[in-house]
């Protein structure tokens, strides 16, 4: 047999079993990918996620146009190169800017959509009937979760267009690609960080056997990320490193860098720091500075490529955490006792 | 035959001998009163070596009848070339009515290699029944008395490459005519040399000035554009019919220095690493038109950064040359990633130049890598989580 021959057969043997695996694959995970369809149309037809959806929407959209009607006085302050950028991040006199209603409502949005996605099969008493279906276990929530990522995410990309397109309407100024990949980016890490408040909510949906017990946790959690988190680490910082008149320029520093690394055990921190950094690119760095540092600099944006670099650790830090959330709930719900009652 | 008496023949003699000496004595005035002059007003003069002398002469017919008069140039001295002009024209004939004068002018060039001391130039102008001889006393002398002069009070200029040069030039004609002088310059090539009136912005090549007037020239002069430091003579001159006028002008350049920092491709950004050195190629170029000794190389970079020159020190730098060097930025181990400003200047004890490069930081890809591999740490967690309770 020629070589030639020898190395298509080959290729091909090894393309079928490919093929055959993935055909495995699909096979193994129907019934994941059943409940995971199911899962997604209860979402979009449900009351709850259109009001959600309606509430961060006229938000978004409120803020946008605060955003735009303020924009050219704006741009010609700040001589910012990026225009379209702008709308995201600025604010009206009386709005605040889009990403922050976004930072606050998206943990919200997620938290409504799960918060009940085991603990309501319960009391419904659906989920012993669920698991006497021929499937995996693991199918139920991982199509849960799966489920609720992908709603968060069209809702999202879909806000995301509406924004851009309203922006576009308003200002006539079209986004340049890098502008483009910036708002790309600035979704798929919101993607992840409702992901992260949805495993969160699933994971008290496994830990807790009434629906409200489980949403009160979870709001629990999102109230004390989003206000007292930021109390408590200044608490703390100024405990380790008191802040007085006398105070060495050494344990100021000192206390913001505290400050900034337990802000970071937050994914609500995380999260906005990230979101500001790649969403306005004359952000350098995040966190305190020394004079010599930035002695020689001069402001100018970054580029795409090191506004993520600088934001890498954020984003490290909230898909592992997502992940990691996923998993703690994976693991309770596997081992959990299932009644058929 | 009638035979003469003694008494009478000794009379007739000694009149005879009267006569003739009489004759003899007044040979001049006899063939004056013949009726032919041939003169000039100044028959001797002072002549320099080649210069060309004019000498009007006039021919007076006193006596005898109208008639053509004939003039010849009996002796003239070796290598001499004259000619006789009658209204521009040569001739050798001129027709002289009774009692009134008539001109001719006859040139004489003076060979520039005749040596010093007198010649003689015999004109004869004859006619039938009379004629007169005119000898022209001719003395050859290098210092005699020039017919003009072109003057300056401040021969010598002095100034930087680029700069233009303006001499106060005077001519002055000390010939006995209206002289018309054509004027040039003999300039190192690539430069440019003109000729002005005294307050008058006009060019002019030549001009003429009435006898014992003198005339205001302004001469300009730009140097070549790629001049290097020197001296330069040039010498100018106004050249009319009798011969040339002549100076010479003396402009001195003075070095100019002028380095200019670069880079190969006129950028001035570049990238760099934190805490990692990054070659940035600069040239240097000597713009002025002096060399340049000891070029030294500094940096003003934020602190904590270091910028090394290879080489440090450029020992020569001749004018126009241009050389490359390298600048090694190293950011602070520490720094931000942006842009910032870093000042590179080159300096010579006569001239600096100073280039302000923007240097991109950028953040090592490391912590990158490290944050792909904790995701990548959890997603293997969270598949062993799958092995373990999945699939029951």
């Amino acid at each position: 047999m020629l070589p030639k021959q020898r190395i298509l057969t080959e290729a091909k043997s090894k393309l079928k079993s490919v093929r055959h695996k993935l055909t495995d694959l699909a096979e193994q995970n129907t019934g994941l990918l059943v409940l995971c369809r199911k899962e997604l149309a209860d979402h979009l037809n449900s009351k709850r996620f259109v009001i959600i959806v309606i509430l961060v929407a006229l938000t978004g959209l409120a803020s946008i146009y605060a955003a735009a009607n303020g924009i050219r006085a704006a741009t010609q302050d700040q001589k910012t190169d990026f225009v379209f950028l702008y709308l995201f991040t600025a604010g009206g006199k009386s709005v605040p800017p889009f990403i922050s209603f976004i930072a606050l409502l998206g943990p919200l949005v997620s938290l409504a959509l799960s918060f009940d996605a085991i603990c309501g099969e319960r009391s419904r008493r659906t989920l012993s009937k669920l698991l006497a279906q021929p499937i995996y276990r693991d199918a139920v929530i991982n199509g849960k979760f799966l489920a609720v990522v992908i709603v968060s995410a069209l809702m999202l990309v879909s806000l995301g267009a509406l924004v851009g397109g309203l922006g576009l309407l308003l200002t006539g100024i079209p986004p340049s690609a890098e502008e483009l990949v910036r708002i790309l980016a600035f979704l798929f890490l919101t993607t992840v960080y409702m992901a992260l408040w949805s495993a969160l909510a699933i994971f008290f949906s496994v830990c807790f056997r009434q629906a409200a017990t489980s949403a009160l946790a979870g709001m629990a959690v999102w109230l004390f990320f989003s206000v007292f988190a930021q109390l408590l680490v200044g608490l703390v910082a100024d405990a380790i490193f008191p802040l007085t008149d006398q105070a060495a320029a050494q344990i100021v520093f000192r206390n913001q860098q505290l400050r900034q690394f337990l802000g970071w055990l937050s994914p609500t921190t995380l999260y906005s720091e990230a979101v500001i950094a790649i969403l306005n690119p004359s952000i350098r760095i995040l966190g305190p500075v020394m004079m010599e540092q930035i002695e020689g600099a001069i402001a100018g944006p970054l580029p795409l490529g090191q506004s993520l670099l600088l934001i890498w650790p954020h984003f490290t830090g909230l898909i592992a955490g997502a992940l990691l959330c996923f998993a703690g709930s994976y693991v309770l719900f596997m081992r959990q006792e299932i009644r058929a009652d | 035959m009638k035979i003469i008496p003694p008494k009478g023949k000794q009379i007739f003699i000694i009149s005879m001998i009267i006569m003739l000496s009489a004759g003899l004595v007044v040979a001049d005035t006899a063939r004056a009163q013949s009726g032919l002059i041939l003169s000039t007003p100044y028959p001797g003069l002072e002549v320099r070596p080649g210069e060309t002398v004019h000498f009007p002469l006039e021919v007076l017919n006193q006596s005898i009848a109208s008639q053509p008069v004939s003039l010849q140039v009996v002796s003239v001295p070796e290598g001499w070339n004259w000619s006789l002009l009658g209204q521009g024209k040569a001739v050798h004939q001129i027709f002289a009515r009774q009692g009134t004068p008539q001109q001719v002018d006859f040139k004489l060039e003076v060979p520039a290699e005749t040596k010093e001391g007198s010649y003689q130039t015999i004109i004869r102008a004859s006619a039938a029944g009379a004629a007169s001889n005119l000898t022209l006393n001719l003395k050859v002398s290098a210092e005699s008395k020039q017919e003009g002069q072109l003057q300056t009070q401040y021969p010598q200029l002095e100034g930087p490459a680029g700069a233009t040069f303006k001499f106060r030039v005077d001519l002055t004609n000390d010939t006995a005519k209206e002289q018309s002088y054509s004027l040039s310059a003999q300039a190192p090539p690539g430069w440019q040399v003109s000729f002005s009136p005294a307050f008058d912005s006009k060019k002019i090549a030549s001009l003429s000035v009435n006898p014992g007037e003198s005339q205001g020239l302004e001469v300009e002069v730009l140097p070549a554009k790629n001049v290097t430091a020197d001296k330069y003579k040039i010498p100018i001159r106004a050249a009319y019919a009798g011969g040339a006028l002549q100076t010479e002008l003396v402009v001195t350049i003075t070095g100019t220095y002028d380095l200019i920092l670069s880079t190969p491709s006129g950028r001035l950004n570049a990238n760099a690493y934190p805490g990692q050195e990054r070659e940035v190629t600069l040239t240097i170029e000597n713009a002025g038109s002096a060399d340049l000794t000891g070029v030294r190389f500094s940096a003003r970079e934020p602190t904590n950064w270091s910028v090394r020159f290879e080489p440090e020190e450029i020992d020569l730098l001749a004018a126009g040359e241009t050389r490359e060097v390298k600048a090694l930025i190293k950011p602070d181990r520490r720094s931000i990633a942006g842009d910032y400003v870093v000042g590179l200047t080159a300096s010579a004890a006569e001239a600096r130049s100073t280039v302000e490069m923007r240097v991109l930081v950028k953040t090592s890809t490391l912590w990158g890598l490290v944050g792909i591999l904790i995701i990548a740490a959890v997603i293997g967690a969270v598949y062993r989580l799958f092995k373990q309770y999945g699939r029951r």
